[in-house]
């Protein structure tokens, strides 16, 4: 067989009515770059894939590449059946593409070239991704070397559609990103552990990708399930994160040679490079229709994310240093009336009791008492969200805490409180702590008095509640509390503990941490 | 046998069950003391084991009796139906496995309902909401909000009270979590108010409806078309009756609404609900009133009714009709999309004259015509006229309602257009029962200055629906070709039926000119997209290679983007201006007709001239190759799209024409047997009923030839 250049790899699930057009596009590209001497191969794998959709593979096989294979899988994930495609792929240069969208015809041609050009270290995506069908708008790229990608860790600064050397794809192979684990973009996951990996990341001019926005597509039905994060990624190391992000970190924080390039937007509906790349798409698919984009689009975008949100993560990374913890704290806003807070005191007495211990402390509301620290033993170090990143949304926090926890505290136990930073990380990301052990400390509800009636707070119970199936056990400071709840919660009375003056006795051993 | 069954239907509450149980047990213990007995009728539909554990290990002794059953449902109204079948109580209570009760639920709805009778159907007066999201919902009787509130709302809730007689009438629909119908406790109360049940709140009771970011409501919301499946209160007949009333009392100027008024939050400071929230907050302490204190806070009393009241109107129009077929059309005027659809309505009738047929007109038109050439059994609704004041949303709703309702089996068709893509898109999920056909014509262009594109929405329509859609009837191959090329995907949904044209019964003989030389006609609008400058450079190139030619203009320009003066320009050009009819042309009299198109379907004009029995010499665009195959039925031009290299094909052929009159004869007759074997009414009856299986009419309409 001929040596192969740029092996596309297309993964087919339940897309037979767009089986043809897409196969239309890529024989399109492919002609083009085979007339500049590319050989070019297609790899289709096909992922527990419908009747229909193996039809119309069949059907519409394409006969103007050097090469065509194709694989059946059992996945149900795509993740998993890029990785199959990429193992039987022949090329040196592997292209990704989904069964249902649409490439510009010289997008394998122009990423060849580039390719040879950057070196081998380089990920080449389009310069534009163009939404359409249920949904219109326009993303512009810029290259990481003119547009800072240190977003990276709350938001993608690309896509899925990438193309480049087969090394980095035999170094790292896609997860898989069910939707039942809670997390989602396969994609993105892969580009961060290509960038930390040392890959660079650059834009081919003149190239689309052609997005397909279907109703009620997987991503749509991803976005719905899941809590919307990648999986854990060794870029977000702190060693990896400082190393990979220093220049962008000094650029950003001093403000100096950080111009952000300008963005065309519609400006390239204009352009007769694009005019040609939509008349040719338009022709295989009349929904990629210009006007569309012009008068009907809900944004014309671009991959420059919150750098904000990047370099709070980076001086945290700073913060936490490079060896990881065994113990994690969520902190509430301290206590009110100078009472002492049993998150901080459970802290203290399991620094006594594990002096080698290192314990990972967060806080993302003010500290009531006394503005003052809290008082953390020695070996714990306090990441202060609400001032690290105090230009940042709590959401945006929320990330960069699931991000160090997971970096920095891979097993750690947990423990917190019930507060309301608690409460809202719990409701965005529980389902990715089901693997900790998790202690919550329980202090007696507050009453509080509302027109003349006296009621209990409702707080400390419904986070008790609402997340029951995560905690492993709870610390209670009084025998009320711990019957109250046990009323509420019956068949759990083993997840509650009542904590003796010393505080100690009922304190996790070692085992749990 | 006890007063009141409590229906639980149980799915995985999980942990929040616990404090339910308690809720209902309080309930049942207050009642008992009030000398009224409660039995618990739980129903674990695919419970989870945390569920089936929180169910088995509660203290459910308040109760005179339990009796606990697991089912395989997946679906609420089925789980609902499984509990009421087992329910022995003289009334039944539905209740979820999230919710909370106040603890004067049972006691006060059972008083209420004695007091009211069979025909009564209770509900809370107040929901709180609670949980992930917090709001106080308050509920009025039948009388108050009317039955017109049910149209697009429910004005009720899914906790019910009411006899268990209601139950040899009605049963709960199984209305599952997918992408089509939803809600079965609103169409649970929509039939029963068709059945002459009324609604009515019972004062002092509250529902605690436990909000989660996931529920099955939340769900439901999500993936579902938002509407019930039909209901017996929505066909026409029974509308009127049960709706006609209020209707007419609020267009007198008498809405009951104006005279209820709500409590709103005020409630809180009111020492019965009060105690009867902190009862609740006792069990569940996010029944927190302080919450409460700064939530929205809504009733029905002020719900749009618009909608219920034009559909009113409608069921007015279409009076106890049941319809075969529904058009969902923009407007009616004189296009050629128009008359295709029209002479599929005729054959429609012609093959089945008892063929009732319905068609609804949904977009904005000052005047439709044409209206006089329906069939007498077809009604038309021009929904901007009928409802002038309800926006383009509740036009679909309405439709949909009164397809439901008096089209029940009917065929659904549709063309492009904004109104029927709307529809398709709001609606598509559930619009498969009704075998949707949709009307393909060629795609239009769009000009971006030298850029000229497919127009997307035919195509795109087709590709989005193309599961639910039973059939796309297109005028010409090249549309079925042009599709199965993008898509190779369901194919045999696709029928080519070619349009409808009046032949004569033969072919004129040529006659004499009367012109000198060789005359050609050229009819089109003046507009760009007719590329006039070809034509124009047709004119130049002729005059030098053919003098004695001529071309005869007729048409107008629409656009304004012609000055009609240049013709002036070309010795051998006469423009006559615009024209009424084809007939006034007089076609026969030319030696050939010239087309000039950038793209096209099927035009009707190359038709009219291959009755006419012009040679035809037209572009190899869009479907004219479907009608002109070059040299067999006319002269077809492959275009470049640059005028001066297309002028000089186009010269060519005009050339050959003129010097080849046996050339000229031949195509013109087989230009004429191809246009009778396509396009003749009797192919165009016969393909409308093999396009939609009319087997019956075949050899009837085959004799008849």
């Amino acid at each position: 067989m001929t040596s192969i250049d740029v092996s596309v790899i297309i993964t087919l699930h339940r897309e037979a009515k767009y089986v043809a057009r897409t196969l239309a596009s890529l024989s399109d590209a492919a002609t083009f770059a085979r007339q500049r001497g590319i050989t070019v191969e297609l790899v289709a794998v096909l992922d527990r894939a419908d009747d229909a959709t193996k039809q119309a593979w069949q059907n519409a096989r394409p006969n103007c590449f050097d090469n065509v294979q194709s694989i059946e899988v059992d996945n149900g994930s795509l993740g998993l059946s890029r990785n199959n495609g990429c193992a039987v792929a022949n090329g040196e240069l592997f292209d990704l593409i989904d069964g249902d969208d649409l490439i510009s015809y010289n997008w394998i041609a122009y990423a060849f070239e580039a390719a040879r050009q950057l070196g081998p270290t380089a990920a080449l995506v389009p310069r534009f991704s163009f939404g359409f069908g249920a949904d219109y708008y326009s993303v512009e790229y810029f290259s990481q070397d003119v547009s800072s990608t240190i977003g990276i860790v709350t938001g993608h600064p690309y896509t899925m559609k990438i193309c480049a050397s087969r090394t980095l794809f035999a170094a790292c192979p896609y997860a898989e990103v069910s939707l039942t684990t809670g997390y989602a973009y396969e994609d993105w996951h892969f580009n961060c552990n290509a960038t930390a990996l040392g890959y660079r990341f650059f834009v081919v001019d003149g190239t689309a990708l052609f997005y397909r926005q279907r109703a009620n597509s997987l991503y749509r039905q991803s976005m719905r399930t899941s809590t919307g994060q990648i999986p854990p990624s060794p870029l977000f190391q702190p060693r990896t994160f400082l190393n990979v992000f220093a220049d962008d970190a000094e650029r950003i924080s001093l403000r100096r040679e950080h111009t952000r390039p300008v963005a065309i937007g519609t400006g390239i509906l204009d352009d007769p490079v694009y005019r040609d790349v939509f008349a040719r798409a338009n022709a295989i698919d009349p929904a990629v229709e210009i006007g569309r984009f012009r008068w009907k689009s809900r944004g014309n975008f671009t991959n420059q994310l919150h750098d904000e949100a990047g370099l709070t993560y980076y001086r945290a990374c700073e913060a936490v240093g490079v060896h990881p913890y065994d113990l994690v704290f969520l902190l509430p806003g301290g206590m009110p009336n100078g009472r002492q807070c049993p998150v901080v005191r459970a802290m203290q007495v399991l620094a006594q009791h594990n002096p080698q211990a290192r314990i990972l402390a967060f806080l993302d509301q003010p500290w009531i008492r006394d503005r003052e620290p809290p008082p953390l033993p020695g070996s714990a170090t306090l990441v202060d969200l609400h001032v690290l990143g105090s230009s940042l949304s709590a959401e945006q926090r929320d990330v960069l805490c699931l991000k160090l926890l997971q970096a920095c505290t891979p097993a750690a136990p947990l423990h917190c409180s019930p507060s309301d930073f608690a409460q809202r990380f719990f409701r965005r990301f529980g389902v990715l702590l089901a693997d900790r052990y998790i202690t919550c400390y329980r202090p007696p509800d507050e009453k509080r008095t509302w027109n003349g009636v006296t009621f209990t707070d409702p707080r400390g119970f419904e986070f008790v509640s609402e997340h029951i199936g995560l905690i492993d056990r709870i610390i209670a400071f009084d025998q009320e509390t711990v019957e109250a709840d046990r009323y509420r919660l019956p068949g759990l009375d083993h997840k509650w503990h009542l904590d003796a003056e010393t505080g100690n006795r009922t304190l996790p051993g070692r085992q749990h941490g | 046998m006890p007063d009141v069954s409590l229906v639980l239907a149980l799915h995985r509450e999980g942990h929040n069950l616990a404090r339910t149980l308690r809720s209902l047990a309080e309930a049942a213990c207050f009642a008992a003391v009030c000398g009224i007995s409660t039995e618990l009728v739980a129903v674990l539909d695919r419970p989870d084991p945390i569920t089936e554990s929180a169910l088995r290990n509660c203290d459910l002794s308040a109760f005179m009796s339990v009796r606990i059953t697991s089912v395989d449902n997946g679906s609420l109204g089925p789980t609902r139906n499984d509990g009421c079948r087992l329910a022995e109580g003289a009334y039944i209570l539905t209740a979820d496995g999230d919710d909370l009760i106040s603890f004067n639920t049972i006691e006060r709805m059972f008083r209420h309902a004695e007091r009211l009778g069979p025909q009564a159907v209770l509900v809370p007066e107040f929901i709180f909401a609670f949980g992930a999201a917090y709001h106080i919902a308050e509920y009025f009787d039948l009388d108050q909000v009317t039955p017109l509130s049910l149209l697009a709302d429910n004005p009720f809730t899914s906790r019910v009270f009411f006899h268990h007689s209601l139950l040899e009438r009605l049963t709960y629909s199984d209305v599952r979590i997918t992408q089509g119908y939803a809600y079965e406790d609103w169409h649970f109360n929509c039939n029963a108010v068709a059945l002459g049940y009324t609604f009515h709140a019972t004062a002092e009771t509250i529902l605690f409806y436990r909000k989660s970011s996931d529920g099955l409501l939340q769900q439901g919301n999500q993936i579902s078309i938002r509407q019930i499946p039909s209901s017996m209160l929505f066909s026409p007949e029974r509308y009127r009756q049960v709706c006609g009333p209020w209707a007419d009392r609020i267009a007198a100027g008498a809405d009951p609404r104006a005279m209820a008024a709500g409590k709103g939050n005020s409630v809180l400071r009111d020492p019965v609900y009060l105690e009867l929230l902190l009862a609740a907050h006792a069990i569940d302490p996010a029944i927190s009133p302080d919450r409460f204190e700064t939530a929205t806070c809504f009733n029905y009393l002020g719900a749009d009714l618009t909608a219920a009241i034009g559909y009113h109107r409608l069921c007015t129009i279409v009076g106890d009709r049941q319809f075969d077929e529904v058009f969902l059309l923009p407007f009616l005027t004189t296009g050629g999309a128009d008359r295709y659809v029209l002479n599929v309505i005729h054959a429609l009738v012609a093959h089945d004259p008892a063929r009732r047929i319905l068609i609804l007109l949904g977009e904005r038109f000052a005047r439709h015509t044409w209206l006089e050439r329906l069939p007498p059994n077809c009604v038309h609704i021009d929904l901007f006229t009928v409802c002038a004041e309800l926006d383009p949303a509740q036009h679909d709703l309405i439709c949909l309602k009164l397809i439901q309702s008096c089209a029940a089996n009917a065929r659904l068709h549709l063309r492009s257009s904004e109104f029927g893509q709307r529809f398709f898109a709001r609606f598509g999920p559930v619009l498969g029962a009704y075998r949707p056909v949709f009307y393909r014509f060629s795609d239009g262009r769009n000009t971006y200055g030298d850029m000229t594109l497919v127009e997307p929405s035919g195509f795109h329509f087709v590709s989005e629906n193309i599961e639910t859609l039973d059939r796309i009837v297109c005028d010409n191959a090249r549309i079925l070709a042009d599709d199965q090329a993008r898509l190779r995907f369901m194919p045999t949904k696709w029928h080519v039926l070619y349009s409808m044209m009046e032949l004569p019964g033969r072919l004129e003989e040529r006659s004499p000119t009367g012109r000198p030389g060789f005359s050609l006609l050229w009819v089109s609008r003046l507009d760009a997209e007719k590329r006039l400058e070809l034509l124009m450079a047709v004119a130049r190139r002729l005059r030098a290679q053919l003098p004695t030619a001529s071309i005869h203009v007729y048409g107008q320009p629409t656009l304004n983007d012609f000055d009609v003066a240049r013709f002036a320009s070309e010795t051998n050009v006469r423009y006559h201006g615009a024209f009424e009819s084809i007939a006034d042309l007089r076609a026969s009299g030319y030696d050939g007709f010239l087309y000039t198109s950038s793209f096209d379907g099927i035009p009707t004009v190359l038709l009219e001239m291959i009755a006419a029995g012009l040679p035809v010499i037209a572009p190899d665009v869009g479907a004219i190759g479907d009608l002109i195959r070059d040299r067999e039925t006319g002269l077809l031009i492959t275009t470049t799209g640059d005028d001066e290299e297309d002028a000089a094909r186009y010269v060519h052929a005009i050339a050959s024409l003129a010097a080849d009159s046996a050339l000229a004869d031949r195509i013109r007759r087989q230009a004429f047997a191809l246009a009778q074997e396509r396009h003749a009414p009797e192919q165009f009856k016969l393909g409308v009923a093999k396009v939609f299986g009319l087997t019956s009419a075949v050899p009837q309409l085959a004799a008849a030839q």
